[in-house]
């Protein structure tokens, strides 16, 4: 609802593409149908349970994790979050001339997913909120000249239900509240958001805070998981691709985190459907007859359609634990929804990537531009949008050359498919190591192919909506 | 003309899930086997 920026995500008109769009939905879970046997036939031993961790050259990994490193990547991204605060409240209030809502928005939340996929949990290094807590820490430690108080043991039941909300409340920002790409609006989110975060982590620590509760940490965090890369203490090592991810600790709120990951993603993209622009106004005319004022009223009509998208991903990926339970192997529809919810995160990957990547290559050319080789865009040079030129670089148009509509689609295609083979050889490698029969196994998947060839479908189904 | 417009909509995005529904439906007569050799055993 706030999408204002330039490029929305998918406003390209498709021509000349071999066969219809959804025959593409036909082949994709052909592709996913014809992987599952495969897997089946030729991936009989669990092979991603163990990271097979290897370490890099002692002298990369001493370098990289080496504290000057540390304190400049942590003031980077300090200075990116006063930035985005500043440029907020002092810039020009267009969501597209303005720093804030190009840095939050598209390098922030969909530029560092395929960073974190290629090179790991990079967000840990440059985030703002750990960096201060830490400096925060340290100073408190040299002044009490010893140790200080230890902070509140962080409580298991709350696992990584902190980080959903924080995700369901930028998902909130983004796409239900009528102003959320507003410059001012957002530097005051960022405000809010700090101040929580540095209550938290004075309370749980910072390290506790930032592994299970800062959302933004947690969220980078599970795509860093597919990575090969993976630091260890002051080693930086490879591992397997995809291994990361098997040995995420299924902590309370898991499922919920993932839910609201793939569900906002859902309702963005479902949001330009004919569907719901037709339930819409009858929403928020309901909102208005109550009592909420006409303002808020469309707004509260979105909220309904992201919270039923998150629920319908939830309801669906329950359906196929419910399937996988029914087959027997004396395993309780609990233990089955945490066992297998690393599984969707590569599919949570393929929604990010299929649905904003318009978005990234286009509008994130306001900060990188790419012509003929990458060099900083407008916003570099103007961030407040008030005709400043501090790098030259203010007079840099947005190249749409980069990618033509119909290769949009193939990406968006290839992401979806590729998002969910990964999910199924997760799944399937997840099931010979729990299962003491083979048999029961690949019985058990047969819930998680609908699962995942429900997914492929709706995905190229909202990725078709951008079109209609 | 609007309704067969809406029409087309729909059954455009009946043929996106057109796999999941063949999927369920294999998925649903697997069972109802298996459940019945069960039965036999």
């Amino acid at each position: 609802m706030s999408s204002v920026l330039l490029i929305a995500h998918g406003l390209v008109v498709r021509s000349d593409l071999p066969i219809p769009e959804w025959l593409f939905g036909w082949a994709a879970a052909m592709v996913l149908v014809i992987s599952f046997v495969g897997l089946a036939v030729l991936w009989p031993e669990p092979r991603l349970q163990e990271e097979g961790w290897r370490p890099l050259p002692d002298w990369f990994g001493r370098v990289i994790t080496s504290t000057p490193v540390d304190i400049v990547c942590g003031a980077f991204g300090v200075f990116l979050l006063g930035l985005t605060v500043y440029s907020g409240f002092q810039g020009t209030q267009s969501s597209t001339a303005n720093f804030a809502p190009t840095l939050v928005y598209v390098i922030f939340w969909i530029g560092l997913v395929p960073t974190s996929v290629i090179l790991g949990d990079l967000f840990r290094a440059f985030n703002p909120w750990r960096a201060i807590g830490r400096a925060v820490s340290w100073v408190a430690r040299t002044a009490a000249r010893g140790p200080i108080p230890a902070p509140l043991e962080y409580p298991a039941w709350l696992g990584r239900w902190p980080a959903a909300a924080g995700i369901l409340a930028f998902a909130t920002m983004e796409l239900v509240v009528s102003e959320g790409s507003k410059p001012e609006n957002l530097a005051i989110a960022a405000l809010v958001y700090s101040a929580l975060t540095f209550v938290a982590m004075a309370l749980y620590g910072v390290d506790a805070w930032i592994d299970r509760g800062e959302a933004y940490s947690v969220y980078f965090n599970l795509f860093s998981r597919i990575s090969i890369f993976e630091r260890r203490g002051r080693q930086i090592g490879v591992r397997k691709l995809l291994s990361g991810l098997a040995s995420m600790e299924p902590l309370p709120g898991t499922v919920a985190l993932v839910a609201v990951m793939i569900g906002s993603v859902t309702f963005d993209g479902a949001a330009e459907a004919p569907l719901w622009t037709n339930i819409a106004p009858h929403l928020s005319d309901f909102f208005h007859n109550i009592g909420v004022a006409q303002e808020h009223a469309l707004e509260a009509a979105f909220f309904v359609g992201l919270m039923a998208s998150i629920l319908i991903i939830y309801g669906f990926y329950w359906l196929g634990v419910v399937g996988a339970a029914s087959v027997g192997g004396g395993f309780s529809k609990r233990q089955l929804g945490y066992t297998f919810i690393h599984t969707l995160v590569p599919i949570a990957l393929a929604y990010v990537m299929a649905h904003y990547l318009t978005l990234l290559l286009f509008q994130g050319q306001s900060l990188i531009y790419l012509g003929p080789y990458p060099k900083l865009g407008v916003l570099a040079s103007d961030p407040l949008g008030t005709g400043s030129n501090i790098f030259g670089t203010a007079e840099h148009a947005i190249n749409f050359n980069v990618i033509t509509s119909n290769e949009t689609w193939y990406c968006q295609v290839a992401f979806v498919v590729l998002g969910h083979v990964a999910g199924l050889t997760l799944a399937h490698d997840r099931a010979l190591a729990i299962y003491d029969k083979a048999r029961l196994a690949v019985r058990s998947q047969y819930w998680m192919l609908g699962v995942m060839i429900g997914f492929t479908s709706l995905a190229l189904w909202l990725l078709s909506q951008a079109n209609t | 003309m609007l309704p067969i417009a809406h029409a087309g909509h729909w059954f455009i995005g009946l043929a996106y899930f057109a796999p999941v529904i063949g999927f369920l439906v294999w998925l649903a007569v697997v069972q109802i086997r298996d459940r019945r050799r069960g039965e036999d055993d």
